[in-house]
């Protein structure tokens, strides 16, 4: 999960990168929106929803690596929905699907949280490869979002470089120095949660607290540095997936047909 | 939470939900790494902290934005099924009621508070785990079960390790919440060494002696100088008292007065780093007390007349003293730092209606455009009754 995360901010090289951030986290949202509201059961939906993932991840450019590490994420996370499939053909259940179609039919539900699970890792890993930290902040800021919202998301991405890179040498020397086993470091970790982690946490709180009063922090300070301009390109990308994620409302609900 | 705030959220309150939102993505990788799994629920546990520390609002937010910022960038937990969205609506009601109550009611028990609302919080989480189910036909009761028994280790390691740490919100001071007076100390110890490049000291040192002069201050007299600064004042005060006269020059920057030391060596002068609120001084010692230039920085005022009502003699005087007219300050700490920036000068009649009310008679009261000036003689009990001196966190340096 480490790993992900530093792997993951801008490590996109695709042409959906030259892009204003704002207009990738856009048409990223959009696009998600399409992939969830395009239906896992017929084969326009299917082809829709395979499309947007696969098109999307191109063109954020996002590392095969990534690619990889997602695919065993979301095969770990979504597969075992399968293993669903037992108590969904209704064994023994009076009026319970039965026989080849209700072996079909118990399929369903566990192949919607499949196809539509592993689109939405892809599509939102995706576009968080296209960003870098400061990318980030940009389309965060340009975006009609509350001050509080822009505010605390981008404490949150921050704070998480600096904390991410501690936490788990911490942990890893926890790890090594524990020695008595595993249910010894299990006792050890979360003994040191109240003693150490968040009494840490708290102090350096305060510390930052303390610096961002003496530079004179105000809400007012979160604006985009420099100016930005929409351009055509942003337009047409978040146009399209706007455009796709009407496409897929249109089958989900057999407007046309 | 004594820091005033503008808008929804104070700096300190970004700070926490900073620090504890990136410990709850951090938290995971922990018990990653060292093979605890999820069962722990180690995202709940700094989000759930941190609704004792901030407001509602933040609190609210920051729990409801980080299961999907972490689905997002690490793909767990995922957004379909919508275990992020559940968690985070989860995370959000249990963070903001912890924060309501507890802001509503600070003395509240820790545990009466989360237990409650842990419960509530998984009956929510399960309740939405099998209507999802239900709605893409899955088998509702099996997915909900498998939520209700998966969240209980979690929960008690929630029970078990979050009051002890959320009770150090309580009064620890410059910690869980950090003491206003101790940022401004920060503040001021932060500017002391440019504070006098600032004043025309030339035109303040002659403006300071005439007003000395019309004040009438004696050579004998014992003075006290609250919020000294770089000493300006007191060099002033020394100029026109004898051998046999004193200043107690008091402020709350340790840097002020390393400043106004290095300025003026006087064995006359008793420095002391202190809150004007709780001096370690005998009560009836001084003849005069001067609040130049620091009355808006006071937290409370109304504490601080009473205790230097205590301090002075009976019929001595007191003074709230600016040399500029009170928009002009105002307008200085609108735009200085966020330590300061709340610190507004009342009306010079409210100020003596303030004192009237700890026992002085308001004689002078000028607010103007070249002046704010408040004298006030003290007139409340007799020196035999306030002797005793409070038990205060002074740093006396001479």
């Amino acid at each position: 999960m480490r790993a992900l995360w530093h792997d993951s901010w801008g490590s996109g090289r695709g042409p959906a990168v030259r892009l204003a951030p704002e207009a990738r986290i856009a048409a990223g949202a959009a696009l998600f929106a399409a992939s969830l509201a395009a239906p896992a059961g017929t084969g326009r939906g299917i082809a829709l929803i395979a499309f947007v993932a696969t098109a999307w991840t191109a063109a954020c450019g996002m590392p095969l690596r990534a690619v990889k590490s997602f695919a065993l994420l979301g095969a770990a996370m979504f597969l075992p929905y399968f293993l669903l499939v037992p108590l969904l053909t209704g064994a023994g259940t009076p009026g319970g699907p039965s026989g080849q179609g209700g072996f079909l039919s118990a399929l369903a539900a566990p192949w919607d949280v499949v196809l539509h699970g592993f689109a939405g890792l892809f599509l939102t890993a995706a576009t968080v490869t296209s960003l870098s930290a400061s990318d980030f902040r940009r389309g965060v800021l340009a975006l009609p979002l509350p001050r509080l919202v822009t505010g605390v998301v981008i404490q949150i991405v921050h704070q998480t470089a600096v904390l991410f890179a501690e936490t788990g040498s911490v942990a890893a020397a926890i790890a090594v120095r524990s020695g008595s086993g595993r249910a010894g470091t299990v006792l050890r970790v979360l003994a040191s949660v109240p003693r150490v982690w968040l009494p840490r946490i708290i102090h350096r709180a305060d510390r930052v607290s303390a610096a961002m009063e003496l530079r004179g922090y105000a809400e007012t300070d979160l604006r985009v540095m420099g100016p930005t301009k929409p351009r055509a390109a942003d337009a047409a990308a978040i146009g399209a997936a706007v455009g796709l994620l009407a496409l897929a409302a249109a089958i989900r609900w057999d407007w046309i047909r | 939470m004594s820091a005033k705030t503008r808008g929804l959220t104070s700096a300190r309150d970004l700070a926490y939900c900073g620090l504890f939102g990136a410990a709850a993505l951090a938290f995971p990788v922990v018990f990653h790494v060292l093979r605890l799994g999820h069962v722990f629920m180690p995202m709940y546990l700094p989000l759930v902290t941190l609704a004792f520390f901030v407001r509602p609002a933040p609190a609210a937010t920051t729990a409801f934005l980080v299961p999907l910022l972490s689905g997002a960038v690490t793909g767990m937990p995922p957004f379909y099924p919508p275990v992020a969205v559940f968690m985070s609506l989860e995370l959000a009601i249990m963070a903001g009621l912890i924060s309501a109550i507890v802001t509503k009611r600070p003395k509240v028990n820790e545990w009466t508070v989360l237990v409650p609302v842990l419960l509530l919080g998984r009956a929510l989480y399960v309740g939405l785990v099998y209507a999802f189910s239900l709605a893409i036909a899955l088998p509702a009761g099996f997915m909900a079960g498998l939520s209700f028994l998966g969240g209980w280790p979690g929960i008690i390691l929630m029970i078990v390790v979050v009051p002890p740490v959320a009770k150090l919100r309580r009064g620890r001071p410059g910690a869980a919440v950090p003491a206003r007076e101790g940022l401004k100390s920060a503040y001021f110890d932060s500017i002391a060494a440019r504070w006098d490049g600032w004043e025309d000291l030339p035109a303040l040192d002659a403006a300071l002696a005439s007003a000395l002069e019309r004040f009438g201050v004696g050579p004998d007299e014992a003075v006290l100088d609250v919020g000294c600064g770089t000493g300006n004042l007191t060099r002033a005060v020394l100029s026109r008292l004898s051998s046999a006269g004193r200043v107690t020059a008091v402020d709350i920057s340790p840097r002020m007065i390393e400043e106004a030391r290095r300025k003026i060596r006087d064995p006359r002068v008793d420095w002391l780093v202190a809150d004007v609120r709780r001096l370690p001084v005998p009560g009836a010692s001084f003849d005069r007390v001067f609040c130049y230039s620091v009355w808006p920085h006071i937290d409370d005022p109304g504490e601080a007349a009473a205790e230097i009502g205590r301090l002075l003699r009976p019929g001595g005087l007191l003074y709230v003293w600016h040399l500029s007219s009170r928009s002009r300050i105002n307008e200085i700490h609108a735009t200085a730092g966020e330590a300061v920036r709340h610190d507004l000068l009342p009306p010079a009649e409210e100020t003596a209606d303030l004192l009237r009310k700890h026992g002085f008679l308001a004689t002078t009261v000028i607010d103007d455009e070249a002046q704010y000036l408040v004298v006030a003689t003290y007139e409340g009990k007799g020196p035999e009754e306030r002797m005793e001196a409070p038990a205060g966190d002074a740093c006396a340096l001479a």
